[in-house]
């Protein structure tokens, strides 16, 4: 018969703290750790590794938004591998069963820790948030999955975020310093060609898959990953960005993964003040055109995409927060044209009509009201 | 049984909706689909959520837009079955009712406008991101069982 979680461990906390020690335990067998240091949606965040293995794995994604280790962490999350330390993977308080599909996903989640154990790739995700501690271990780097490589350590970041009212939305965002839009919307409306072809213009990239969305009266949007994600059929269409593509020989099996810092630092932001909703749509015209729609139309967009993506618990709450944002924003399908080349300038002319509002008192020709909560207007 | 004594309330354990006045999202949380409803569609919602008899829900209805009780009945009963399929709303069995008086209903000051048919529009676009990631809960006191597709994501 087997043991409950109750059973097993006096309490979460214990357990969590033996996971601990087995990290401690890898970090002797490698001859220590090595810190990296990030601002991450504001945040001050540590990633530390036992010995090197797992470092470029999971820190490219985020080198843009690195920053020397100075004050302690806000979250320090302790990452080792078994290949190189020896050091096995947490034994878990449940069964998550010998034939697992790939992508299956089984989860434990109380007030203070989540455990979220993916089988078929040998990873564990762990986050005490009384010990403002975060948890990943992989059998070997060899194992992570291909899609953590440009998104790595989401699970964890997610769930510390959301804690701090900040939500993992799924979109692409740019903008300028002053303002930026998020594009959401269903997979293949193009939302990452948009982002991509944005980085040949004035408009900073915050991301493509993945943005922070910090809610309350002033949204922001926060980058997480500097990375971007396009049909190997499409990579065509942006011959100048091949050398940031980390998958070349896979492209036939999967997206096209580019790691945008190394070849356009410029480019990257840390995020800006949210001022728009835009929903790519693909309109096989020549020009690209935007037309104000309504709150319900943004929310179509937005929620199911980012909601479907979080943990039952989390979704009621990302809901109502979407459901507000949809409200303090202004929403627009973004019909995209051939010419991608002329996509920028649309949302550029976007970022400025919408900074023109209070003198237009804006509302437009449906009668949607524009940015009445947002301070930079 | 009688539209007196029917009742139906919201599915509030799966669904979560957001109201902008004259369309509803609606967020199956367990199915992986998504609605919108529109036309006189918010107006009946607001009354289920009211937790009304039918036979209320049509006297709301008819208090707002033009048209015979008979024609509006009709299409009432036509969507809030619609609701019922989706298993947006449950048939009441008291346990609500019991503990909720609706207050009486009132026109308004607005004038009465010409009936738009209820509309609940499905999308299930997002069905395939629920069984991508099939996601076993486990709680505190026990451990976890794998969740079973429902017969519509067989499908």
């Amino acid at each position: 018969m087997q043991q409950s979680f109750a059973e097993k461990y006096p309490s979460a906390a214990s357990f969590f703290r033996n996971v601990c020690g087995s990290y401690d335990v890898a970090c002797l067998s490698v001859g220590g750790e090595v810190r990296h240091s990030y601002l991450i949606g504001g945040h001050r965040i540590g990633l530390h590794f036992a010995g090197p293995a797992l470092i470029p794995s999971m820190t490219k994604a985020l080198e843009h938004l690195a920053v020397p280790e100075a004050a302690p962490p806000e979250l320090t999350v302790c990452l080792w591998d078994s290949a190189t330390t020896g050091v096995r993977g947490p034994a878990l308080p449940f069964n998550t069963g010998a034939d697992a599909a790939k992508g299956e996903i089984w989860s434990y989640d109380d007030e203070d820790l989540m455990i979220i154990s993916q089988p078929a790739c040998h990873t564990v995700n762990m986050l005490s948030h009384s010990a403002a501690t975060g948890v990943y271990w992989v059998g070997d780097a060899a194992q992570i999955p291909y899609h953590d490589h440009g998104s790595p350590l989401r699970l964890i970041l997610r769930r510390w975020m959301s804690e701090r009212h900040c939500l993992l939305a799924h979109g692409a965002a740019v903008g300028l310093a002053d303002g930026g839009v998020l594009l959401t919307g269903r997979g293949g409306c193009g939302k990452s060609t948009t982002a991509l072809a944005c980085l040949n213009s004035p408009l900073l990239y915050a991301g493509d898959d993945y943005c922070l969305i910090a809610a309350g009266e002033h949204p922001h949007i926060y980058s997480l990953y500097n990375t971007g994600k396009q049909n190997g059929a499409d990579t065509v269409r942006f011959p100048d960005l091949m050398p940031a593509i980390s998958s070349l020989h896979a492209l036939d099996n999967e997206k096209a993964l580019y790691f945008l810092h190394d070849l356009l630092p410029a480019k990257m932001t840390h995020g800006f003040p949210l001022r728009a909703l835009l929903i790519p749509h693909i309109t096989g015209h020549d020009n690209t055109t935007v037309r104000r729609v309504s709150p319900a139309e943004g929310l179509k967009a937005l929620a199911p995409t980012t909601v479907y993506q979080l943990p039952v618990g989390e979704q009621r709450k990302a809901i109502k927060m979407l459901g507000r944002l949809v409200q303090q924003l202004p929403n627009f399908i973004l019909g995209l044209g051939t010419d991608i080349t002329r996509i920028p300038d649309v949302i550029l002319a976007v970022l400025s009509d919408i900074n023109e509002i209070p003198s237009k008192n804006y509302t437009d020709e449906n009668g949607y009201p524009g940015q009445r909560h947002h301070p930079c207007v | 049984m009688n539209k007196e004594l029917l009742r139906y309330r919201i599915n509030e354990s799966k669904i979560v909706f957001e109201d902008y006045d004259d369309e509803i999202v609606l967020i199956n949380l367990e199915s992986g689909n998504y609605y919108s409803i529109i036309g006189a569609a918010p107006v009946i919602w607001r009354l289920v959520g009211e937790c009304r008899s039918v036979n209320n829900i049509i006297d709301g209805v008819m208090l707002k837009y033009e048209g015979t009780r008979e024609a509006i009945a009709h299409v009432t009963l036509d969507f809030l079955k619609g609701l019922l399929d989706e298993g947006l709303v449950l048939q009441d069995d008291g346990a609500v009712s019991a503990t909720v008086t609706p207050q009486p209903l009132s026109a308004g000051e607005t004038a009465k406008v010409p009936f738009e048919t209820p509309v609940l529009k499905r999308y299930t676009d997002m069905q395939e991101l629920i069984l991508l990631d099939p996601v076993h809960e486990v709680d505190e006191s026990g451990w976890p069982e794998k969740k079973e597709e429902t017969e519509e994501q067989k499908e």
